[in-house]
């Protein structure tokens, strides 16, 4: 069964929100090779609408930047309920309906993993309905005070440790199962 | 000169706040975060939950029970042997407390306490141990911006990540990437690597 990975960086008061404003001072090649690890067991990136409509602002736009081929070339699925259409980047397919029953059967079917980055309204709602099987959590030495959390209520989330590393940015990149 | 040391559980997402809510063990907290202290500062509310749980025993029957106890509060508090309530002007007298030598001091729990040395740049360390559950709701340990630097990471097979930071304090605080860091801690914990054995924890210090 392809399973869906879930990847954030986030800060140690469990912040999620805009890592591209404090993350790259700590970005180095370990942090790289944890990222592309998840990209390379995957085929398809999985993303909430909020995420999707910032990337498809640049990438598309953009196709020389590096990691542009990847993000280009990625088959995407997109979900939302308000969205029309998603053409405005290829690759891109809309998946409609509720995802916490769409989403076990694709996870059924063909394919590698599916990974997901950022999105943190869908990863929340995946992680309340136990869909998320790999959820990897770079956290930062960096307390942020505010912003969007990981994880904002509702019941709590009981999570099984599969590994813990340390980088040599003091980051530590801890991998976690469902329960 | 002595550190003071804040031990605390945390959620994976961050969360210190009442933490016998969340745990799967809460009767453990206190065990947990009791380490061979020489002393323990608690404020009040930590200290009177534990009093509560040991209240009408004589005898010790938890490891807190046998640490020296610094109690933070304004008003008497229920007496329990090998306790002391801190009494003055708490910033001079931990100063003081930390300028005579000694094993360092740990705070353990007492979040909001925490929060107050932390304004006070009284605490040199933090020491989380993060459980594997996602609680979403509570107020920050940090309440604002801070850059801090890992000192070690451990981890066992109950699934909890000891993680150890220094606090920056500096006014423009910078992220450390200095090449002494490299090398002094570097582990990884796997699941999968690991047999069924209660001390399996890789662990690696500066």
């Amino acid at each position: 069964m392809r399973k869906i990975i879930a990847g954030l960086f986030i800060s140690l008061d469990g912040v999620a929100e805009a890592p591209e404003t404090w993350h790259f001072p700590y970005f180095n090649d370990e942090t790289g090779a944890a990222v592309n690890a998840i990209w390379e067991r995957s085929d398809t990136m999985l993303l909430g609408r909020k995420t999707w409509e910032g990337f498809a602002a640049f990438w598309p736009h953009n196709p020389d930047a590096e990691g542009a081929d990847v993000m280009n070339g990625t088959p995407k699925l997109v979900v939302s309920n308000t969205l029309d259409t998603v053409d405005a980047w290829q690759n891109s397919t809309l998946l409609e309906g509720d995802p916490v029953k769409t989403l076990p059967e694709i996870k059924a079917g063909p394919g590698k993993d599916i990974s997901i980055g950022g999105s943190l309204t869908l990863t929340r709602s995946l992680l309340q309905a136990e869909l998320v099987d790999e959820l990897h959590l770079l956290i930062h030495p960096i307390a942020l005070g505010s912003g969007a959390r990981l994880f904002d209520g509702g019941e709590h989330v009981p999570l099984k440790l599969l590994s813990s590393t340390t980088f040599s940015t003091g980051v530590l990149h801890t991998v976690y199962g469902p329960a | 000169m002595r550190k003071i040391i804040a031990r605390l559980c945390m959620s994976a997402d961050g969360i210190v706040d009442r933490p016998e809510l969340w745990l799967r063990e809460p009767g453990a907290v206190m065990d947990q975060l009791v380490t061979g202290a020489e002393a323990v500062l608690l404020g009040r509310n930590t200290f009177e939950q534990y009093a509560a749980s040991v209240a009408g025993h004589h005898e010790p029957v938890v490891p807190l029970d046998r640490v020296r106890k610094l109690v933070v509060s304004s008003r008497p508090v229920i007496a329990r042997p090998n306790t002391e309530v801190l009494q003055g002007d708490l910033r001079r007298v931990l100063r003081a407390l930390k300028q005579v030598p000694g094993q360092d001091l740990h705070v353990i729990g007492s979040v909001a306490l925490v929060r107050s040395l932390l304004r006070w740049r009284l605490i040199d360390e933090v020491s989380l141990l993060i459980h594997p559950v996602l609680v979403g709701q509570g107020r920050p340990l940090f309440e604002d911006r801070r850059t801090l630097r890992l000192i070690s990471m451990c981890a066992g097979s109950s699934g909890v990540v000891e993680a150890s930071y220094r606090v920056i304090y500096a006014a423009t605080a910078t992220p450390s990437m200095s090449a002494d860091s490299a090398g002094r801690w570097g582990g990884t914990w796997r699941s999968d690597r690991v047999a069924i054995n209660a001390r399996t924890a890789i662990s690696t210090h500066a």
